[in-house]
């Protein structure tokens, strides 16, 4: 390696350590977290090993109730015995009183302790009760992601679709792409006339109509939403404009519906549609679309067949700026939209912050990054100049 | 092209043509400017003369603020500029960067709905007169200067346009390229009869491509004519000064005879000019030699004006030889020798004997002060 590479590599060695710290590892340890499941081997040692030497079918060996009971009784007030009981009842309602109700009884046992702990619950008596045990002795499960995809593992190792009043994963997931799509297009199809209009404006009007887009994009996210939460709300100044001009008798209900959502969410995110494509216009001299009108085409063809496809880039480029942004979004709808209009960001806070389960917080976060990766490298492939050879040559 | 009757004198006709942005500055101010059908005319000037909004004008990107543009008898002030038909090459050369070569020619014959199979044949001859069939597949940004200035042109040339206007279409291109497409363009109109309207201020461009050239300064025409008309015999001092190189003597008219009047500069020396403006006698003028007018040696005689001068500098140019020269009573003069007769190798402070013919030192009023 030559000196200056050495240097080179120095300097841009503290943005590496950072990409690294603040994106690869987060990312990474996300991803390792969506199929994590340390808590039954770590509150029932013996008994993770003595389930690991049983194949899974009837009849359940004595060896894996009495590893078991011997793991219930060093269990007494055991912080990760708890731990365990909240993650298999995640899984299956009703596990953690089961659980508590055989460590109470684990002291006064006496062998053989798979039909003693069947009389403390017949429960315990059900081969699947213990297969469902040796599922999550694995210290990797694939449930998480499964259940964020509406699905379960049944005990025998096939996969099934959870009860229609617990499905909302899939529902959710389309939704929120639904949502970010929608404002994707509503903010293309604002964004663009604005964008032109800005494109053709000289000296102080120009600086005056960027100032207009840039200001709200100084003022933080939250604020916005909260300013939007203000006029939306039933006693806002929209409704009482609408009830004074005499085209509404009642107030309207407009805050916590889908519209608010889309409102908020494209007033908050329109600049980084506009600038890009801005940047892209500006560039573009009058000769291409004055060489079209010589050459014989009508001003819908100039804009059409010329003026249109050379903006195809900054298109692309606000809108998938505009769709990356709307996908993860979490304040605006929380704000301003219904329990119906809340997206994948929603569940992963509630799971985070209320229900403290990491594991389903990270299996919708990488679920949500893999569908948000496959769709914007499909739309890639199909939309010309989206990052594809046009992009290349310019 | 109409070979069956005579090409019409007035083809386009500019009649009390004016042009201003902001109601007080007149960009173009009252044209008067015919155009023949099948001439090359070149519109040349310095920058903000008039000669590019002219054009524009011409192809209806601008509107006349008064005056009537008519196209073949019909007036055209009001009709946009997809309906007339006239072929446009850009100084950036405006190719479309999302379309192919191919694509980019067949794009006027698209607009104006040609047969799908007389589309491709059209597309294929155009690529082949300017020599570039092999790089129809290609993009324009994979093209060189030289390149995309023969796309330009076959697109403008495909659907056979009415006629052709070009907006200093070899601005971009190097001195050599420059030169070759000169060439190219203009056995170009000489193929196909076209009317050509080209812009520009290289005047070295201008007379060498152009029947006439229009010299435009300050929104109006200056002279109109063959290019060796407005180089040999200019109209006033702004075009014999504007073209080619030029110097200037000033002094008072002190004698008239004929066309020959006798300057006297302010240092109390005589020198004779042909006017060619209006000169009284005891008004102030200004007499203009060309450089290349100016020879060595030779004994006073008729019909010339002969001087001693000091030699003040000496530059080698390869094919010509520069030499400043002052002139006791005139000032500092340059000449231009070809090499055969520089032979003399003349030395920094060196006295020469030098003369001009009276014919060609022009004389002209004084410059006016800047309008």
């Amino acid at each position: 390696m030559t000196r200056n590479s050495k240097a080179g590599l120095a300097l841009i060695a503290p943005l590496l350590v950072l990409i690294l710290a603040g994106f690869v590892l987060p990312i990474a340890s996300t991803a390792l977290k969506a199929f994590d499941n340390p808590e039954v081997s770590a509150a029932l040692p013996r008994t993770t090993v003595a389930l690991g030497q049983w194949d899974g079918a009837a009849p359940l060996p004595d060896a894996v109730p009495d590893a078991f009971v011997a793991d219930l009784q060093d269990a007494m007030g055991n912080r990760a015995f708890g731990q365990m009981t909240r993650r298999l009842n995640f899984e299956e309602s009703g596990m953690r009183s089961l659980f508590f109700k055989a460590r109470r009884a684990a002291p006064g046992l006496e062998r053989p302790y798979a039909q003693a702990l069947a009389e403390v619950d017949p429960e315990w008596g059900r081969i699947e009760t213990w297969q469902m045990l040796k599922t999550h002795s694995n210290p990797y499960t694939a449930s998480y992601v499964l259940r964020s995809l509406d699905l379960r593992m049944e005990p025998d190792g096939t996969i099934v679709k959870v009860e229609p009043e617990q499905a909302i994963f899939v529902d959710l997931f389309i939704r929120t792409f639904a949502i970010s799509i929608w404002v994707t297009v509503i903010a293309v199809l604002l964004g663009y006339p604005t964008a032109y209009v800005l494109s053709t404006l000289k000296g102080r009007m120009e600086s005056l109509a960027l100032l207009c887009v840039l200001v709200p994009f100084w003022i933080s996210i939250l604020v916005r939403s909260t300013a939007w939460f203000i006029i939306l709300q039933r006693e806002g100044p929209i409704n009482a404009a609408l009830q004074f001009a005499g085209l509404i008798g009642e107030p309207q209900a407009i805050i916590f519906t889908r519209p608010a959502v889309y409102i908020a969410m494209v007033h908050v995110l329109l600049p980084f549609f506009i600038l890009p494509l801005l940047s892209v216009m500006k560039r573009i001299r009058a000769d291409y679309v004055r060489a079209a009108a010589s050459l014989g085409a009508r001003p819908w063809q100039q804009f059409l067949l010329v003026y249109l496809p050379m903006t195809m880039p900054g298109v692309a480029a606000g809108a998938l700026m505009v769709f990356m942004l709307s996908v993860g979004f979490y304040v605006t709808p929380a704000l301003v939209g219904g329990l119906r209009d809340q997206m994948v960001s929603y569940y992963i806070a509630y799971f985070t912050n209320t229900t403290i389960n990491l594991g389903m917080a990270a299996a919708l976060s990488l679920l949500l990054l893999v569908m948000t990766g496959v769709l914007v490298a499909v739309a890639g492939k199909l939309m010309p100049g989206m990052g594809g050879k046009q992009g290349a040559r310019s | 092209m109409s070979s069956e009757n005579p090409p019409k004198e007035q083809f386009v006709r500019f009649e009390g043509v004016r042009k201003s942005y902001d109601g007080t500055v007149q960009v173009v101010r009252d044209l008067n400017l015919s155009i023949r059908e099948g001439e090359f005319l070149t519109l040349l000037g310095p920058s903000g003369s008039g000669k590019t909004t002219t054009l524009m004008m011409l192809a209806g990107f601008e509107k006349p603020t008064a005056g009537k543009i008519l196209f073949d008898g019909q007036v055209i002030n009001d009709m946009p500029t997809y309906k007339r038909n006239f072929g446009m090459v850009f100084q950036n050369y405006a190719l479309f960067p999302h379309m192919t070569v191919a694509e980019n020619v067949a794009f006027p014959l698209r607009m104006h709905r040609f047969p799908k199979s007389e589309q491709a044949e059209r597309v294929t001859r155009a690529l082949d007169m300017v020599q570039l069939h092999r790089i129809a597949d290609r993009h324009p940004t994979q093209l060189s200067g030289g390149q995309q200035q023969r796309v330009a042109l076959a697109r403008a040339l495909v659907f056979e346009p009415k006629m052709v206007l070009m907006d200093e279409p070899l601005g971009a291109l190097d001195k050599q390229l420059r030169e070759h497409m000169q060439l190219e363009i203009r056995a170009l109109h000489e193929k196909l009869g076209l009317t050509m309207l080209y812009v520009t201020h290289d005047q070295s461009e201008a007379l060498t491509m152009s029947d006439r050239v229009a010299i435009f300064n300050d929104g109006e025409i200056q002279h109109i004519d063959a290019p060796s008309e407005v180089y040999d015999r200019p109209r006033n001092a702004f075009v014999a000064k504007f073209m080619g190189e030029n110097n200037a003597v000033e002094g008072t008219v002190t004698a008239r005879d004929g066309d020959v009047i006798t300057l006297r500069t302010a240092a109390g020396r005589d020198l004779h000019g042909t006017a060619v403006d209006d000169l009284a006698i005891g008004q102030g003028a200004q007499v203009l030699v060309r450089p290349e007018q100016i020879s060595l040696g030779g004994l006073p005689a008729d019909g010339f004006d002969s001087f001693e001068a000091t030699v003040a500098d000496k530059i080698y140019h390869g094919d010509h030889l520069r030499i400043v020269l002052e002139i006791a009573g005139l000032g500092q003069v340059t000449a231009t020798f070809a090499h055969a007769e520089a032979e003399l190798h003349p030395e920094i402070g060196q006295t020469l004997t030098i003369r001009w013919r009276i014919a060609n030192a022009l004389a002209f009023a004084p410059d006016g002060p800047a309008r």
